[in-house]
């Protein structure tokens, strides 16, 4: 598989604030591949270097092979939707679909019209007159229509309820099956995406805390829940991630467990549950202090909010 | 889908089921990756492992350019793997329960006896 | 990392030679069209207000010329000027807002500048022979029979005067307007109150120091030998200034959606 996004030692510095600090990872080519983390993680500075929206401080980053600062052969090849996509005071949704496919090579009207019908969008309205998820909506909309061999959307779904979230992952898993192409979603709502990702890269305080398939992620962690002293003698000596005390009953969440560790557990009369994506990532990235086994404990992280 | 095997497994078993009770029947043409992606909502390289799985496992065989297909015998491959591990499964979940419960061996028999199901 | 992009390497042909067809030229062309993807705010409402101003004051003057018996002399009113704050204000507005949507779009900063650029440059053409055409009506009528002068420039002026007085002046005030916004979309509040702190700064200093040295006499004698249309020459040198400040300015700017 080949890689459509190469970053290599990037740091991007605010003045005093260290938003992206030293990161280096890859976004595999025809992937969809989610971009987690918590709120001024560093997700949407990334994302912005990536586009060459934002100037890196240190670092490299490879767009398509090339650096993408200022480079209309890699950029005409992204579409990056913004969480907060501003469009012109006197854009009406029809303006938008008439001014967008000129940006795309790739552009399909015909769905593009499909979709605008999905989410029920009125093309005569003023964009700056829509609500939150209408807006996002159009936003989506373009993201999807664009086939832009790089998409990138960063956090699509404000203000959309269930039912229009729900088109918007249908759309996207079906027309990405018939057109193949590098997808990034940045969003916190992780349970929602999780089946539709195929890599996860998690940012956590401007550092990459996790770069891997989901599948292998979920795969090697378990909860383990049993009678406290039980599941302690189980867990002595393996990663532990996260423990919850109830009484004398134990659940602790472990990390790189086997088919065999699962066995194993049963075997001594353990329940050995699944672990979520989300809850994963909360448990390797809260840097939670009740967690004594935890490596971020103690350390509290430095608060950077870099917000857009 | 979700419980704690991974996802292409479940999406494994779930075609498995579907060959055992007849409604993906021998011979017949099975969906492609694409539609078991689209209607199970998960990502098109997961369901492909899921299908990989049993097309490695010779129970699905691909067509070049037509699409895949449940082989000839796969039922009757499944059915007796499933009965293999029927005991591990269910049986032994079921003793231990039963013991926890304080039920005995013989007791449990007269249940699963007299079970109207059955 | 610097703005300056490597040129070819190997691995960017990636998705074949459907991307290769975006030309420089269509590039800068899908941002012109992004400027005018509602053509009312360009081509339509600025016209309609024009003609309305423009009503009004034919009404007015035509009262007046009434009232006072006839005998209408030809009188520039400056009406037209309308137009020049109009371009201005638009240019701040698309700058602030299309930036951002542009670059989304996969845009370099470059193409949105020669975009919008071009944009603007054939906009004012546009606008300078309409108001010239009708500068040149408006001679030949008298001013519409009662001496309005609303559209010439000077009352004197052939038709290709008054279009290039037009022109200089709209891009005058599309390339001011382009500077300042520039300034805002990269430093945003901070950028502003610095840059009209310093202009404040130069123009006292200007004025002082034109007081203390009597230079208020250069100053009349400058514009007096240059004439309208010499100034207004002149005037290219702010222009050019301004443009090159804008492009300099955006070149280097993030983008916000704040």
């Amino acid at each position: 598989m080949t890689t459509a996004v190469e970053v290599t030692g990037l740091t991007k510095r605010y003045r005093s604030l260290t938003a992206v600090g030293d990161v280096t990872f890859r976004i595999r080519e025809h992937a969809i591949t989610g971009l987690l983390g918590r709120n001024g993680a560093g997700k949407t500075t990334l994302m912005r270097l990536i586009t060459g929206q934002e100037f890196a401080t240190r670092g490299e980053i490879r767009l398509f092979g090339e650096p993408p600062v200022e480079n209309a052969r890699v950029l005409s090849r992204t579409c990056f939707i913004s969480e907060s996509q501003r469009y012109p005071d006197d854009f009406r949704v029809k303006h938008v679909l008439a001014s967008a496919p000129r940006f795309f090579a790739q552009w399909d009207a015909d769905f593009a019209d499909e979709l605008v019908t999905a989410f029920r969008l009125n093309r005569r309205q003023l964009v700056k007159k829509l609500s939150r998820g209408q807006r996002s909506a159009v936003g989506v909309i373009v993201g999807l229509a664009s086939r832009a061999p790089l998409t990138i959307f960063d956090e699509p779904y404000l203000g959309l309820d269930a039912v229009a979230r729900q088109i918007f992952y249908d759309r996207l898993l079906a027309d990405y099956s018939e057109h193949p192409r590098t997808v990034i979603i940045s969003t916190h709502l992780i349970d929602e995406i999780a089946h539709l990702l195929e890599y996860a890269v998690v940012i956590d305080d401007g550092r990459i805390a996790i770069d891997s398939p989901v599948e292998s992620l979920t795969a090697a962690a378990a909860t383990i829940a049993g009678t406290a002293e039980s599941v302690e003698r189980f867990v002595a000596g393996r990663t532990v991630v996260h423990r919850a005390r109830l009484g004398g009953l134990l659940s602790a969440t472990l990390d790189g467990v086997t088919d065999a560790d699962r066995a194993a557990a049963r075997d001594a009369g353990l329940e050995v549950g699944p672990v979520s994506l989300q809850e994963l990532i909360v448990r390797r990235t809260s840097g939670d202090a009740n967690t004594p086994d935890s490596a971020a404990a103690g350390a509290a992280p430095e608060t950077t909010e870099v917000t857009r | 889908m979700d419980d704690d095997r991974p996802l292409f497994r479940q999406l494994a078993e779930r075609i498995e089921k579907q060959i055992i009770e007849g409604s993906l029947p021998e011979g017949g043409q099975v969906p492609s990756i694409n539609e078991f992606a689209a209607f199970h909502r998960i990502n098109p390289a997961t369901a492909l492992k899921g299908v990989s799985l049993l097309v490695d496992a010779g129970v699905l065989y691909k067509r070049r350019g037509i699409g895949m297909f449940v082989s000839d015998g796969a039922r009757e491959a499944l059915l007796s793997a499933r009965r293999a591990t029927f005991r591990d499964e269910f049986v032994r979940p079921l003793v231990a329960e039963a013991r926890a419960l304080g039920i005995t061996p013989d007791e449990l028999a007269t249940m699963i006896r007299e079970d109207p199901t059955a | 990392m610097t703005a300056t992009p490597s040129p070819t390497t190997a691995s960017a042909e990636g998705t074949g030679d459907r991307q290769a067809a975006t030309t420089l030229g269509r590039r800068v062309g899908s941002i012109m069209l992004l400027q005018l993807a509602n053509p009312m705010t360009l081509l339509g409402w600025p016209l309609i207000i024009l003609a309305v101003i423009f009503l009004g004051n034919l009404a007015i003057v035509t009262a007046v010329t009434q009232a006072s018996g006839g005998g209408a002399e030809f009188t520039v009113n400056g009406g037209v000027g309308f137009l020049w704050v109009y371009t201005l204000v638009m240019v701040v507005l698309s700058v602030n807002q299309s930036f951002p949507l542009a670059l989304g779009y996969g845009a370099t900063r470059r193409d949105y500048l020669l975009g919008a650029g071009a944009t603007y440059a054939a906009l004012s053409v546009v606008y300078a022979l309409l108001l010239a055409t009708l500068a040149e009506i408006e001679r030949a009528n008298n001013g519409w029979g009662v001496g309005l002068g609303f559209f010439a420039a000077l009352p004197e002026w052939p038709w290709h005067q008054v279009f290039l007085a037009h022109l200089l002046i709209l891009v005058l005030f599309a390339s001011i307007g382009a500077a300042t916004a520039a300034i805002y979309v990269r430093w945003r509040a901070p950028g502003m109150y610095v840059f009209w702190l310093g202009l404040a700064i130069v123009v006292v200093v200007a004025v002082i120091l034109l007081s203390t040295f009597d230079g208020w006499f250069a100053v009349r004698d400058f514009f007096h030998g240059a004439g309208v249309m010499g100034s207004l020459l002149w005037s290219l040198v702010i222009t050019v200034l301004s443009s090159i400040a804008a492009y300099g300015i955006l070149r280097r700017a993030t983008p916000t959606n704040t």
